[in-house]
């Protein structure tokens, strides 16, 4: 039996009276994991509970197949952490600070010295490995950040929304580095971000936070093809309601879709071909302006899964 | 290893298993070290008591009795008519080198230390890799150690050996040979409870100019507070107060000096001094690992 990355049974995590995670249970057996969630989710304070920085007023985090509360040290030898907020040694200079990182973690001086120059070239900071990390730019401090996070050579890595402040150029290369390291040498990635596109780019499992509690857990693949089958048109806006008519005239079930002018059709038994589309713009008389395959969006079953639960607790509310 | 790797690489050499506060500890005296007003007050210690060295040196050279000299010169001169080149002189030199060397050093050094980590979260950075919060403030704590030990007992060596090298007779060296024993322990304690106290004071005010201020007043402010409230209700206890009354009761205790007989003030009772220090060194102790474990459960 393989032994799963992570494994979270009924993890509770209060900050005083405030609770952060209300009995999460959850596993992931390894890849790349995207922890989503709007901000204030509780995605940070899972994270930093299962590196032990934050104390689990219930419940247990293993990593590995070992308690973090008992082999917390051990396993953070294995765990590469790159926070949210800036965090370096202060008055040293940044390929000496992480040498230093990486000495902590049990490596000899001479290699630690060595790592730390090599994952700074790897970043994109070799040129800049003498200067003082307060020196840097948001999207310096950023790589600098990820840096340190391998410097000790993880077996999996923790990312704290790792392409916060970045311009597009920069944001693309940060993903660009993490999808190296977690694609080519088998560095299970555990991604933070309350940005999609980055989580669809690198994740293959996602779980959605929503109020310290989780909405849903499932495999990318899961959430974006869940509407296999169906098209989504994008028609005038005048003419909707007579494809409407028409369509449900032919058996098909037709959706709003969340932009102006677009539709979604499905057939309750049969996959929707685009011929049967264009057949039925033709008979409604409605100019066709686009169709592609209703698959999901990463934000689509994002925000499904929390306005689905936002509906069921006013309708629980209701019957209260 | 490849040096310049443009591609990331796992790596594939030995991890040791020392313990994580090692790497501390040696970052620290390297961080210390680079502080050019460190280096300054550190080498002048040593400076200073490599001069009294060679200055014993040469009189003894030039004037083989001196030792008897000074002593009757002091006593004909009334100041003091038991006068004697023994332990005294190296209770005088304490005095000389806890105030203007280990205080001044002690701020220089550890000031920033733990303050410098909370503001840039470097904390966060060490608790997340295989560092407790007890690894790291020993660490922090030995390396500080250290320093103020090389300051001060470092001088009080050289001094000594020059006082053996220079000895008179066979008494003279019974009497003064524990003294690097007493005084490596007394340094040694008094360092320890320094360097715990300015780590807690920058733990809770987490800013350089506060914990300066805060370790000047309880040095400063509270010795003046300490002999005045002795003025006033004649209790020796209220001396506890003044930590350089503390600090030199308790090197005097280690080196074995007779109080009653030979000293001509007042002094803080020898256990209330060694309360004061081991309590002050366990409340700093759990002040800074309170501030620490905010950071960290393990």
């Amino acid at each position: 039996m393989s032994t799963k990355v992570l494994e979270i049974e009924g993890l509770v995590v209060k900050y005083g009276s405030f609770t952060a995670l209300h009995g999460v249970d959850a596993s992931f057996s390894g890849g790349a994991l995207g922890l989503l969630g709007p901000n204030g989710a509780g995605k940070s304070s899972m994270l930093r509970s299962i590196l032990g920085l934050v104390a689990p007023a219930a419940g247990s985090v293993r990593v590995f197949g070992e308690d973090t509360k008992t082999a917390g040290a051990k396993l953070r030898r294995k765990i590469g952490y790159m926070p949210e907020r800036d965090c370096y040694l202060g008055g040293v200079s940044c390929v000496s600070g992480l040498s230093h990182f990486a000495q902590t973690c049990g490596f000899p001086k001479d290699d630690a010295m060595l790592r730390a120059h090599d994952v700074l070239h790897f970043v994109g900071l070799g040129e800049e490995r003498y200067r003082e990390v307060s020196t840097f730019s948001v999207g310096m401090r950023q790589r600098y950040k990820l840096a340190a996070a391998l410097v000790h050579d993880p077996d999996v890595l923790f990312l704290d929304e790792p392409t916060n402040g970045l311009d597009p150029q920069s944001r693309m290369r940060m993903l660009g580095l993490v999808e190296r390291v977690s694609g080519e040498h088998g560095i299970h990635l555990i991604l933070a971000s309350h940005l999609l596109p980055d989580v669809e780019r690198l994740c293959n499992e996602v779980w959605v936070l929503d109020g310290g509690k989780m909405k849903r857990t499932a495999s990318m693949e899961e959430l974006t093809t869940a509407a296999r089958g169906a098209k989504r048109i994008r028609i005038d806006r005048e003419g909707t309601a007579e494809f409407t008519r028409c369509a449900e005239a032919e058996g098909m079930i037709v959706d709003l879709g969340r932009n102006d002018g677009e539709l979604v059709v499905t057939h309750p038994e049969l996959i929707v071909q685009p011929e049967n589309v264009f057949a039925l713009a033709r008979k409604a008389g409605v100019p066709l302006l686009g169709v592609k395959d209703a698959a999901r969006s990463l934000e689509d079953a994002f925000l499904e899964a929390l306005e689905g639960d936002t509906e069921a607790e006013s309708l629980t509310q209701e019957v209260k | 290893m490849a040096f310049r790797a443009a591609e990331y690489e796992r790596y594939k050499g030995g991890r040791t298993n020392r313990p994580s506060w090692l790497p501390i500890a040696y970052g620290t005296i390297q961080r210390g070290w680079k502080s050019k007003w460190v280096r300054r007050v550190s080498v002048l210690s040593l400076v200073l008591g490599f001069g009294l060295m060679v200055m014993m040196y040469m009189v003894n050279q030039v004037l083989p009795e001196w030792r008897s000299i000074t002593e009757k010169a002091a006593q004909q001169a009334g100041n003091n008519p038991a006068m004697k080149i023994d332990l005294k002189i190296y209770l005088i030199l304490i005095n000389a080198f806890v105030r203007p060397i280990l205080l001044p050093l002690a701020l220089l050094f550890g000031y920033d230390l733990i303050a410098s980590d909370m503001r840039t979260n470097a904390l966060e950075a060490y608790f997340s890799r295989p560092v407790t919060p007890i690894g790291y403030l020993t660490g922090r704590t030995l390396a500080f150690v250290s320093f103020l030990m090389l300051a001060t007992f470092g001088p009080f060596f050289l001094v000594w050996l020059a006082d053996v090298a220079t000895a008179p007779n066979d008494a003279h060296f019974q009497t003064i040979a524990h003294v690097p024993f007493s005084l490596f322990f007394a340094l040694l304690l008094i360092s320890f409870m320094v360097a715990l106290m300015v780590q807690a004071i920058t733990s809770l005010t987490k800013s350089a100019i506060w914990s300066n201020l805060v370790f000047v007043v309880i040095f400063l402010f509270l010795s003046v507070m300490g002999v005045i409230l002795f003025a006033i209700t004649d209790k020796s206890e209220m001396l506890a107060f003044s930590l350089f009354n503390v600090t030199s009761v308790v090197c005097a205790t280690f080196l074995g000096y007779d109080f009653e007989a030979n000293f001509e003030y007042d002094n803080v009772p020898p256990g209330t001094a060694f309360a004061v220090v081991i309590g002050i060194s366990v409340v700093s102790f759990l002040v800074t690992m309170r501030g620490l474990r905010k950071r960290s459960l393990v």
